[in-house]
C-alpha cells in the first residue's frame, strides 16, 4: 500500500497510469506553474484552475546531492533533475536512477519513489522521474 | 533626496568566534567604523542591522553593548542581501533628509540558519506540508541549486569544469592578500577538482564557507561630509533593490534580477560597466561570479568563462571581481556580507587596500542577491 507524502502535488495514477504532477493554469494569461498556485505569479490574476500534467518530459539539469545541512555519515545521496514537462513547465523533482545513466536532454517519464533521509515509512512515496522505457520500482 | 556619503568602515574579521556574542561581534564592528570616521556611538541617529535568524532584535543587543542612546534601531533579514538591504535603508534615511548620520551593520553566526536534516515534526501544519512537499520535489541545499546551473552551463556554452574552477583559484588568491578574510591559504585548480564532492559537478571549493563575523559602515550627508573635511570621501551614487519578475531572457531568475537590479543602478549613477572598475559579488558559489559579470555587461552571455581564463577579472586585469576574496573566501557569514562588500570598495577607493589595491579605482559596485529573490546594487565613487 502506497500513500502519497504529500496531498495536493501529485496524483499517483493519471489517466496514461503513470503518476500525474498537479499544476495550475491560469484563467486570465494562461501561465503554469508547478507546485500550483492561487494567484497567478506572471499577471497576478486570481481565477486559476488545477490540472494534471502528463508525466513525460525532458531532462533539463541534474545534480546528485551528497550531503544536506552539514549530514554526511549515514546519508544516502539522491539524484535531482530539473525536467521540461511536455506541459510547457519546468519542475524539479527525484530521479529513480544511477546518477551515470542520466543526462541531459534524456527523455524521462513519471514514476513514484520513497523521500530518502526523511526518515519515513517506505511506502509513503513521492513522484520522481525515471528514463522512458523503464518500468517503476 | 540628498546625496549621501560613507565616512567609516569597520570590520572583524570572518572566521570562527565562539567566544563572541552576536552583540559583541556587532558592537567591535560597529565601534572599528565610527573610529574610522572619528565619530562617537553618541553621533549616530539611527542603526539599522542585517542579520539572518539570530533570535528577536539582534541589532538592538548591539546597540545595547554600546550604550543607551535611544536612537531607532531596525532588525533587516533578507537572507544573503541583509547587510546590503541594511546598507540601504541607512542610505534611504539620511537621503530622505530624516537624519544627518546613521550605521548600517550586519552581524553573523554560522549554523543559526542552517536547518535540520529532517523535516521538522509538527505534523498538520501549513509550515509542515509546505516543507515535505520541499521534500517531495527532492530536497535542495544551495549548493545543489547551483550544481544544476553549473551543469547546464556546461552544456549550453562549452564551459568547462577547470573554468568554473578558476573563479575559486582567483578569489583565493585575493583573499591571501585579505588579513580579514576566512580562507587565506593559496588554493590550486588540481585541488578544487580533487576536493569533497558536495553537489556534482560542485566540490567544497566551489561553495562558500560558512562562518562568523560582523562589519559596519557609518554613512553621512555628503553637505555634512565635506563640511566637516572627510577626505577622500566616497559617495553612494546608486542604491537599488529589486525582486524577480517573469520577465527575464535568460535560464537563471537571479542572473535577469541581477542585470535588470544593474540597469537601474547604473542610470541612477549617469555611469555604465565601462565606467566602473571593480566589483564585489555574491559569488556563493562559481558560476555565479561568471553569470553576474555577464548580467553586469561586462561580457556577452557565454563568454564569462573565458574573462576569467584570460586574468580579466583578477586584480590588474580589465575588471576585477571580488578583491577581498569573495564570498568564497573573504567568507559569508550572511548578515554582515553586503557590508563587507562596502569595506572593501571604501578601501579600494580611498586607496588604502594595500597589496590587492586596484590601481586608480574610482568606482565600484557591490551586489548581492538572497535566497527568496532578492537583489541589492550599490554603487560607489571616490568624490
Amino acid at each position: 500500500m502506497q500513500t502519497p507524502v504529500v496531498e495536493g502535488l501529485f496524483e499517483m495514477s493519471g489517466g496514461d497510469g503513470l503518476p500525474h504532477l498537479l499544476i495550475s493554469r491560469c484563467g486570465q494569461c494562461g501561465a503554469v506553474a508547478f507546485p500550483a498556485r492561487k494567484r497567478c505569479a506572471a499577471c497576478c490574476g486570481t481565477s486559476l484552475v488545477v490540472e494534471e500534467a502528463p508525466g513525460e518530459g525532458t531532462v533539463y539539469s541534474w545534480t546528485v546531492i551528497r550531503e544536506l545541512g552539514g549530514h554526511r555519515a549515514e546519508f544516502e545521496p539522491y539524484v535531482v533533475a530539473q525536467v521540461d514537462l511536455s506541459a510547457g513547465l519546468r519542475v524539479q523533482g527525484l530521479v529513480d536512477a544511477a546518477p551515470e545513466t542520466v543526462a541531459i536532454g534524456q527523455r524521462v517519464r513519471t514514476g513514484l519513489t520513497a523521500v530518502p533521509n526523511a526518515g519515513m515509512d517506505p511506502g509513503v512515496v513521492t513522484y520522481c522521474f525515471v528514463p522512458a522505457g523503464e518500468g517503476t520500482r | 533626496m540628498r546625496r549621501v556619503a560613507v565616512v567609516g568602515v569597520g570590520m572583524v574579521a570572518f572566521g570562527r568566534h565562539p567566544e563572541r556574542t552576536l552583540g559583541e561581534l556587532g558592537a567591535d564592528a560597529v565601534t572599528e567604523a565610527l573610529g574610522d570616521a572619528s565619530l562617537g556611538w553618541k553621533d549616530a541617529r539611527s542603526m539599522f542591522c542585517g542579520v539572518v535568524g539570530g533570535g528577536m532584535t539582534p541589532g538592538t543587543r548591539v546597540g545595547n553593548e554600546l550604550g543607551l542612546t535611544g536612537l531607532p534601531i531596525v532588525n533587516i533579514d533578507n537572507a544573503s542581501a541583509s547587510g546590503s538591504s541594511a546598507f540601504r535603508a541607512a542610505y534611504m534615511d539620511i537621503a530622505s533628509g530624516r537624519v544627518d548620520v546613521s550605521i548600517a551593520a550586519g552581524i553573523g553566526k554560522s549554523g543559526r540558519s542552517l536547518g535540520d536534516l529532517r523535516p521538522p515534526a509538527s505534523h498538520g501544519t501549513a509550515e509542515y506540508r509546505a516543507n515535505l512537499a520541499g521534500w517531495a520535489q527532492g530536497a535542495m541545499p544551495p549548493a545543489g541549486v547551483f550544481a544544476l546551473r553549473s551543469r547546464r552551463r556546461m552544456h549550453d556554452f562549452g564551459c568547462t569544469i577547470e573554468q568554473l574552477a578558476m573563479v575559486a583559484v582567483k578569489n583565493r588568491r585575493h583573499a591571501s592578500f585579505n588579513p580579514y578574510a576566512q580562507l587565506r591559504k593559496p588554493l590550486t585548480v588540481e585541488e578544487v577538482l580533487a576536493a569533497r564532492m558536495i553537489a556534482d559537478p560542485l566540490t567544497v571549493p566551489h561553495c562558500c564557507p560558512v562562518g562568523d563575523g560582523a562589519a559596519a559602515a557609518v554613512l553621512m550627508s555628503e553637505d555634512r561630509a565635506r563640511a566637516l573635511g572627510y577626505g577622500p570621501l566616497v559617495t553612494i551614487e546608486a542604491s537599488v533593490f529589486r525582486t524577480p519578475t517573469l520577465a527575464g531572457d535568460t535560464e537563471s531568475q537571479d542572473a535577469d534580477t541581477t542585470r535588470l537590479t544593474c540597469m537601474e543602478a547604473y542610470a541612477e549613477a549617469g555611469m555604465g560597466p565601462k565606467e566602473i572598475d571593480l566589483v564585489q559579488v555574491h559569488d556563493a558559489f562559481t558560476v555565479e561570479e561568471i553569470e553576474y559579470c555577464e548580467s553586469m555587461g561586462f561580457c556577452e552571455v557565454g563568454e564569462g568563462e573565458r574573462m576569467v581564463e584570460r586574468g580579466e577579472m583578477t586584480i590588474g586585469g580589465k575588471i576585477p571581481f571580488s578583491t577581498d576574496g569573495g564570498l568564497l573566501s573573504r567568507g559569508h557569514p550572511l548578515g554582515p556580507t553586503g557590508l563587507a562588500q562596502v569595506w572593501e570598495t571604501v578601501l579600494q577607493l580611498r586607496g588604502q587596500a594595500g597589496n590587492r589595491q586596484v590601481e586608480g579605482a574610482r568606482a565600484g559596485l557591490a551586489h548581492m542577491v538572497g535566497v527568496g529573490g532578492v537583489c541589492v546594487i550599490h554603487i560607489l565613487r571616490r568624490g
